[in-house]
């Protein structure tokens, strides 16, 4: 499904990717933790392009995608969903409109997007809010509406990055249920999520990734890298289950 | 690069257009509006700019004539012009002509007085084509040597030239600041010296003079271009004209000499003297010449009609105008009155001169006695001498003839000969009579002619009178002469004749004394005398001369007599009929005009080019020139005069340029606020060329705005305007984030979700910023429209 080989970023003097190499296979559901500044906004923001990484390779559907014309790279991005830290909500726009504006992107009338965003926001609880205004709803239901918009497009990779870090901690566990009741339903999305959350990474995730200073020291299945962590990161990490 | 690839270059090229389009046409209307307020405004106090070409005033009563007269005037000369009737203003109505461009050119223009002198009803006609500048004061040929100059400056459009300038048509109002600026320079770069000769001084080699001048002075100045005019100018024509008008004037009011006072001097010209008139009558006296204790005034006021005596009293006025001590005593001169004498005088002639025919035609008669007698005298003498050979026979042979007898028809003969001798002498005064009439006339007219003005016909009239009746008077003096000669000549004949006849009586009363012894003595001296005057008499001269005075007589008679009558009938009919008050009111209006006017005398006039040192170039020309009575006078080469109608409007379309500018100006600032600034916040979000695209979208917008709405602001020119829009555009950019800003998370978004940047801008940004002109081109475009 994905494929990252040597995958670097820096800004100016600042490595903030030093060579990352990366695998996910279809339907996987990897987590990517690390403490804050370690370069997991950037890796996973230059998997589809919102940053544009130094060099590196990256394989999309076993679609080289690191080279790609802009207008190229916009059509891979249509099956690529991502939700943002700070959801990054159209404020012009209602729910529905939210969320049905990939839609249009890909061809559908405004009817039928709506149906399908519809569809969507039922799925995380927010179908009877469609036409509010994104202005009025909270952070839960705002990233909630985010994750319904990436969801919409039916992509076969979801980018997720830290969509909990804004949330007030009451609305986090929404909005966890949400995510992990989608990667119950959609078997065959693939999902890489950049969390804090380690105990609905180890619930949730396949596949847990820690990374520092730009680079994964140290990678494996949950239970594996949470339980018997090698690397000072998975070390911590296992601290705070254990503290939880 | 980011504008290319975000593909949204089209929305911007369309944006700018449409900014540049709209911006102009609110110049345009803006500016329309400025000039419709201020323009209506001014117009209606001053008249319309540039619109119309000619002003007519008319008197209002013959409108409806001029104005058709000027219409077919100008379809005929002008066609195509257009016609507005304007304000009528007490009486008179103004009427507004607008000359086809094609007709505006020096020679239309020069020749507009022409094409529209017979206007009946028009008062005034003035020239408003707009814009124009005036330049006046050329003095000399200053004007020829200048307008080449003037016409190398750009932006004039035509020339003409006006009575002592140059009148300059500008192409466009915004030029006229600029033209006007390069005249100036042009003007002050030349300065005009004059070299004025006093009043009716004219210095002989004038262009010699100059000559010099000007080789002594080349040094002295960088150029120097003689100018001299010599033609009397309008004015100087107008003045002596007024002051020969006045000399006339003059010499037909009535004065009053005052002679052989004791000193006049406290007397000032123009002074006010009282006079009274034996009948006592008061006469108001103004002071004229005062010269030599002689005082001439002129009657102000006062009635000399009736005055009989022409001695008048003549008195000082006090402050109050009264009469005051006594000056002297005056002789009134009253010359109309005179010249009416003269007149008489002259028509006294007349009858003389038709007795003069008559006498004419009696003197040929005369002459053809005269021929007869001196035909009757020689006879009479051929016998005499015949008679005094037979006397030089015997006494007895006297008497066998019959002497008595004899001698009795000799007495006849002799009576015969003193007759005519005595006709000659009567025609001898007739001669003497009309050749004294004839001076007579001569004299009057000679002492008249002085108070007739020369430049009227009936001075040259009166004048060739005089010479006819001096050439007659001479003609007739010359045979007087001849006749006199004559008679002189005969004088011994008829004392001969005289003695003969004593004598003769004498020999008849030889023959009584015959018997009684008679005196031979005496007989022998009397046929010795008849001999030697026989001998002496020359008749056929005499006869000759008679001939010749007789054909002078004749032509007199047929020719010249006639044509002295006939003028003598015209200078009655035309004398002027002038009353003291009007002369007097004339005099004192050409007083007024003429007062501190100079006929100027002769002049030389230098344009010197550049600048020089004056004293020491006057002081060189002093010693040229020599004479301390001429004035040296530096003045400008020209006047560019003041045009208060194209300044008002100059300034009205600098305010309209002003208020453009500023139209354009916000409307660019506008424009980069609603517009601009987000595609500059976009830009810098995206980390571009924020900046560059501040500075030349602000700058090519404002500049184009100014280029296609023709907006000419003082000191800007189209790469200004660009740099002004252009700083407007950086400082834009440097608030473009606070202006406009751009949520960086729904571009994020955007692109996320597939989106070209384009699609971003139309969906996402556009519909979130400011409801600017990208805004309202935009909107067609929004998918999703509304919440």
């Amino acid at each position: 499904m994905l494929g990252i080989n040597n995958l670097k970023k820096s800004y100016d003097s600042d490595i903030v990717l030093s060579g990352i190499n990366f695998e996910l296979s279809p339907g996987e559901i990897v987590a990517v933790m690390g403490p804050s500044g370690c370069g997991k906004s950037t890796f996973i923001r230059s998997i589809n392009r919102l940053i544009e990484p130094d060099s590196g390779e990256i394989y999309f559907k076993n679609i080289s995608i690191h080279n790609l014309k802009p207008r190229e790279m916009e059509e891979v991005r249509q099956d690529i969903g991502f939700v943002f830290q700070h959801f990054n909500l159209i404020s012009r726009l209602s729910i529905k409109q939210n969320v049905a504006l990939g839609l249009t992107k890909k061809g559908y009338s405004i009817d039928e997007a709506y149906q399908k965003a519809i569809l969507a926001l039922e799925d995380v609880g927010l179908a009877d809010m469609a036409d509010y205004g994104v202005n009025k709803l909270s952070g839960g239901e705002k990233q909630r509406v985010g994750i319904a918009r990436a969801l919409v497009m039916e992509p076969d990779l979801i980018l997720l990055d830290e969509p909990t870090a804004s949330l007030d901690p009451i609305l986090v566990r929404d909005v966890l249920d949400v995510l992990e009741n989608i990667a119950k339903i959609r078997r065959d999305t693939s999902i890489i999520i950049v969390t804090h959350e380690v105990t609905f990474a180890r619930r949730v995730a396949d596949k847990i990734y820690f990374m520092d200073q730009g680079k994964f020291i140290e990678s494996g299945e949950p239970n594996q890298v949470l339980n018997n962590p090698t690397s000072w990161i998975g070390k911590k990490y296992k601290n705070i289950i254990n503290y939880n | 690069m980011f504008l290319r690839k975000m593909n949204f270059r089209k929305d911007i090229i369309i944006l700018i257009i449409a900014s540049i389009l709209l911006g102009s046409g609110l110049v345009y209307v803006g500016g329309y509006l400025t000039d419709n307020y201020f323009m209506n405004m001014v117009s209606g106090i001053i008249g319309d700019y540039g619109e119309y070409d000619l002003l007519f005033t008319i008197s209002s009563d013959q409108e409806e004539i001029a104005i058709n007269q000027i219409k077919k005037t100008a379809s005929e000369t002008l066609p195509g012009s257009k016609f507005k009737t304007g304000p009528k203003v007490a009486g008179s109505s103004n009427y507004l002509l607008k000359i086809p461009d094609k007709f505006k050119n020096e020679e239309i223009y020069v020749n507009l007085g022409k094409y529209f002198s017979d206007i009946p009803g028009l008062m005034s006609k003035t020239i408003m084509t707009e814009p124009r500048l005036s330049v006046r004061g050329f003095r000399g040929n200053t004007r020829a040597f200048i307008r080449p100059l003037f016409e190398e400056i750009e932006g004039i459009y035509f020339l003409y030239p006006t009575s002592d300038g140059l009148d300059i048509i500008v192409e466009k109002p915004e030029l006229l600041p600029e033209v006007k600026k390069k005249i100036a320079v042009v003007l002050d770069n030349y300065s005009m010296l004059e070299i004025r000769y006093p009043l009716n001084q004219h210095p002989e080699d004038l262009s010699g003079k100059q000559k010099d001048v000007i080789d002594l002075i080349k040094n002295d100045t960088k150029n120097v271009i003689n100018v001299t005019d010599n033609s009397d100018s309008e004015r100087v024509s107008l003045l002596t004209s007024l002051k020969q008008m006045k000399t006339f004037l003059l010499s037909y009011a009535s004065k009053v000499i005052i002679n052989d006072i004791d000193s006049s001097q406290d007397i000032l010209i123009g002074s006010r003297l009282l006079a009274m008139t034996s009948e006592g009558a008061y006469l108001e006296l103004k002071v004229i010449e005062n010269q030599d204790n002689h005082i001439t005034t002129i009657i102000q006021q006062g009635d000399i009609q009736n005055v009989i005596s022409k001695e008048v009293e003549v008195f000082y006025t006090d402050t109050k105008g009264n009469q005051s001590d006594k000056l002297g005593n005056g002789i009134i001169n009253n010359p109309r009155h005179d010249l009416a004498v003269t007149l008489a005088s002259l028509n006294e002639i007349t009858p003389s001169l038709n007795g003069f025919i008559a006498q004419s035609e009696q003197l040929v008669e005369f002459s053809d006695k005269i021929g007869d007698d001196l035909a009757n005298v020689n006879q009479g003498l051929g016998q005499l001498a015949k008679t005094s050979e037979n006397l030089s026979s015997s006494l007895s042979e006297w008497q066998e003839q019959g002497l008595s007898t004899f001698l009795g028809e000799l007495l006849g003969i002799l009576d015969d000969i003193k007759i005519n001798a005595g006709d000659i002498s009567d025609i001898q005064k007739d001669l003497i009579q009309t050749s004294n009439k004839l001076k007579e006339g001569a004299g009057l007219i000679e002492e008249k002619i002085i108070y007739v003005p020369r430049n009227n016909g009936i001075y040259q009239q009166l004048f060739d009178l005089k010479d006819v009746f001096l050439q007659l008077s001479s003609g007739l003096d010359e045979n007087y002469d001849l006749v006199a000669s004559r008679l002189q000549d005969m004088d011994p004949v008829i004392s001969s004749i005289d003695s003969w006849q004593n004598k003769i009586n004498s020999l008849l009363k030889v023959e009584k004394t015959l018997n009684n012894g008679a005196d031979w003595e005496n007989v022998d001296s009397i046929i010795a005398e008849i001999d030697q005057t026989a001998s002496v008499l020359d008749t056929d001269q005499l006869q000759e001369s008679l001939t010749s005075v007789q054909d002078i007589l004749i032509e007199l008679k047929t020719t010249q007599l006639p044509v002295v009558l006939n003028q003598l009938t015209y200078i009655q009919n035309s004398l002027p009929d002038l009353k003291e008050e009007e002369i007097i009111e004339t005099l004192n209006l050409i007083d007024s005009y003429i007062a501190g006017e100079v006929i100027p005398g002769d002049q030389i006039q230098l344009l010197i080019e550049g600048d020089y040192n004056n004293k020491q170039v006057v002081n060189n020309i002093k010693t040229v020139i020599q004479n301390p009575a001429v004035n040296y006078m530096e003045m400008d080469a020209g006047l560019l005069q003041p045009n208060p109608r194209g300044e008002i409007f100059n300034i009205l379309s600098q305010v309209r340029a002003v208020i453009s500018m500023i139209i354009a100006f916000i409307f660019t600032l506008f424009l980069m606020i609603m517009d601009q600034s987000l595609i500059i916040s976009v830009l810098r979000l995206n980390n571009r060329h924020g900046y560059i695209y501040g500075f030349l979208s602000g700058g090519f917008i404002f500049s184009m705005i100014c280029l296609i709405s023709q907006l000419e602001f003082p000191y800007l020119n189209l790469q200004t305007e660009f740099i002004i829009g252009g700083i407007l555009g950086i400082i834009i950019t440097m608030l473009s984030a606070m202006l406009n800003p751009v949520n960086r998370e729904e571009w994020e978004a955007g692109v996320a979700l597939g989106f070209s940047p384009a699609e971003i801008m139309h969906e996402i940004i556009i519909p979130s910023g400011k409801p600017g002109l990208l805004y309202l081109l935009n909107y067609p475009k929004v998918i999703f429209k509304r919440k």
